[in-house]
């Protein structure tokens, strides 16, 4: 009675409201809403309107721009000096500098106070890093090409590629599967032992063979990731087929006349759907991680595309004087991964939950 | 159980063959090897003939694989291509302390790290151990390696200038490669641990053991462990195994002068014979690797044997 009774009077007060809210909330959070907010602004928007958002070519750069700052950066001094001599002999338009070895160009973008008028004497300060301009958001690379407009155009590549190698090798992986669980016997045997070899051969150094040989290019990424990827689904899908042939339904069916083709396509693969979806929701971070480490290696994607892994790759070498070049599109990988696993487990959960395995 | 050694061992072997095929078909998929290597001009004809024959690809396809399906198996991949009179497999060899130094510190890292906060984990479950464990576990198999290594290049080499960027020297070189090879396996770790943990913490002795009054950080350290140790024995084939295909990422982003990069810039002078050593060792270790844990579970665990 005194606990109803309590019940009854925080019913009332007005905290109610907020408790339903977080329940709601609380209910709202079995799906990954931010993740998936998140997911939409750094890859499906930018991939699906590469053309309407990017305020730049991607691989057109302006060579006056080359590694300028995120917007948000200021310029840097490095040091104030004095001018020793003035070399304008054969076009060298020169500024030697006193206690220096560098030596710049007259007119130098990165030198105030080193114009055309620059006389013996004159005091200059070099500096060392322009202020980054909102014309380029995310700064430029050393082509003088815009990281912004090149990460949206590398969210299309990272996109059409994943999706692309998931679903070719889905339909390959389902289909085998569903072949080998269905007939078993010899062609059962041979099935699984091709996927027992595809699962025990390393990804990465096949597909630095086929670069090798062929050069890099989205087709050789495309290859490894079905190469290697059908054998997954197929290995899932042969145990499940296996599961419901023993069952009534496909024993009538045959009983009922139906071709075996029949009964795989209308009868075993619709039950199986639910687990393909979400074998291939959980691939996807795994294929796109494969693609950028390819495109890093240089045996993936080819420059001058627009791909992250190719992006962090040219900005390895020059992280400590211009950190945005390969850190902005790391971001982008481990943002996109990220939330793309979160939603394939939620995908895994709601589909699925007896499958918690995979 | 030694029939099921036995198909196991068979299954590596053909794994390991079809790894061969597949490098050897792949490297005379571009045609002669001999046109894209030669300098342009002024090469005499008699002089790539006698190279071809040196090299013995004026053969039939399948002769040439028997042949060097017949010197890989002693160790002899040829000449490599970009550097004169190395051999390939002594380039590898060569090559092959600096990926075993980077290696084996990643597993000390793996072991120290992922076993404990496995344990933590599993015991403390649903606290604030074990959020921040399931944390580690997410970020260390959702983060690619590469994107590791740069991050943390670029915060405790170039921001915080602690740690040298890249190259091998002294231990401080050592520190950020071999973390960011180690991340992923000790997220596989921690999980597995913590699973296994979980299991026997749940079991009678455990209930027994503290029934008897026996210390707690005895129960979970002795006795719990002990038993909770046969999943993650195992997993170590498969870590060491993953090691040696990850180096090539790590070393790559770490200039570390190793197996895995010159695989990567063999690829670039298109050293084939090189390349095929790296591949066909590498994938190799792997494949043993697989074989040594399927084998180490049937042993531990009969059940898998009649599967």
């Amino acid at each position: 009675m005194a606990l109803n009774s309590i019940g009854t009077d925080l019913a009332r007060t007005p905290s109610l409201v907020l408790v339903r809210l977080w329940r709601g909330f609380r209910a709202a959070r079995r799906f990954p809403l931010l993740p998936s907010l998140m997911l939409l602004v750094v890859l499906v928007i930018p991939a699906i309107f590469a053309g309407q958002i990017a305020p730049h070519d991607p691989d057109k750069g302006d060579l006056n721009d080359r590694l300028l700052p995120p917007a948000w950066v200021g310029e840097s001094v490095k040091y104030k000096t004095v001018v020793e001599k003035v070399n304008r002999e054969n076009r060298m338009n020169e500024i030697v500098l006193k206690d220096a070895e560098r030596r710049v160009k007259i007119g130098d973008a990165n030198v105030t106070g080193g114009g055309q008028s620059v006389k013996v004497g004159d005091q200059i300060e070099i500096i060392s890093r322009r202020a980054g301009s909102t014309k380029y958001l995310l700064g430029t690379d050393k082509n003088g090409m815009d990281i912004f407009s090149r990460l949206i155009y590398g969210a299309r590549l990272a996109l059409v590629v994943s999706l692309m190698g998931i679903v070719v090798s889905g339909i390959i992986g389902s289909s085998l599967g569903i072949l080998a669980g269905y007939y078993g016997g010899i062609l059962d045997a041979i099935i699984m032992r091709l996927v027992d070899v595809s699962l025990s051969i390393s990804l990465v150094l096949i597909a630095l063979v086929l670069a090798a040989v062929r050069g890099p290019s989205i087709d050789n990424v495309l290859v490894v990731i079905c190469l290697f990827l059908w054998s997954r689904y197929a290995r899932l899908v042969r145990g499940e087929t296996l599961q419901l042939k023993s069952q009534d339904f496909i024993a009538r069916a045959q009983v009922a006349g139906a071709s075996n083709l029949r009964i795989m396509f209308k009868h075993i693969f619709p039950n199986l759907a639910n687990t393909i979806i979400v074998l291939a929701t959980l691939q996807i971070g795994f294929v796109i991680i494969l693609e950028a480490s390819l495109s890093f290696l240089g045996a993936g994607v080819p420059r001058p595309n627009p791909a992250w892994g190719l992006m962090v790759a040219d900005g390895r070498e020059l992280l400590s004087n211009a950190w945005w070049v390969s850190l902005v599109p790391t971001v982008a990988i481990v943002l996109t991964v990220l939330s793309i696993n979160l939603l394939g487990d939620w995908v895994r959960d709601w589909l699925d939950p007896k499958q918690r395995q995979i | 159980m030694q029939r099921f050694i036995l198909i196991r061992f068979f299954q590596a072997i053909l794994a390991v063959l079809a790894v061969s095929i597949i490098v050897f078909s792949l490297s005379h998929l571009s045609g002669d090897p001999l046109t894209t290597i030669m300098p342009m001009g002024d090469v005499e004809p008699e002089d790539i003939d006698a190279l071809r024959a040196k090299w013995g690809l004026d053969k039939p396809l399948h002769v040439q694989y028997g042949l060097f399906l017949g010197n890989a198996v002693r160790g002899d991949f040829g000449e490599s291509y970009a550097f004169g009179g190395q051999t390939a497999m002594g380039m590898v060899l060569l090559r092959f302390p600096a990926t075993l130094q980077l290696a084996g510190a990643a597993l000390v890292l793996t072991v120290l790290i992922g076993l404990p906060l496995g344990v933590i984990t599993a015991v403390r479950k649903d606290g604030f151990m074990d959020y921040q464990g399931k944390g580690i576990a997410f970020l260390g198999q959702a983060i690619p390696n590469f994107c590791l290594g740069i991050g943390l290049m670029w915060f405790f080499a170039v921001w915080l200038g602690w740690l040298p960027t890249s190259g091998k020297g002294g231990i401080d070189h050592l520190i950020l490669p071999a973390i960011t090879l180690a991340l992923f396996q000790v997220a596989a770790l921690l999980r597995l641990t913590r699973s296994s943990m979980l299991e026997v913490l749940d079991t009678e002795f455990i209930k027994m053991a503290r029934i008897k009054g026996i210390a707690e950080w005895k129960v979970i350290w002795k006795h719990c462990l002990r038993n909770a140790f046969i999943a993650p024995l195992t997993y170590f084939a498969i870590i060491i195994g993953s090691f040696f295909t990850g180096t090539v990422v790590v070393e790559t982003v770490f200039s570390w002068p190793g197996v895995g990069q010159l695989a990567v810039n063999s690829v670039f002078a298109r050293d084939f014979p090189t390349l095929q050593a790296v591949v066909i060792l590498g994938s190799s270790i792997y494949i043993a690797a697989n074989f040594i844990v399927d084998i180490m579970y049937a042993y531990l665990d009969p059940r898998i044997r009649y599967a």
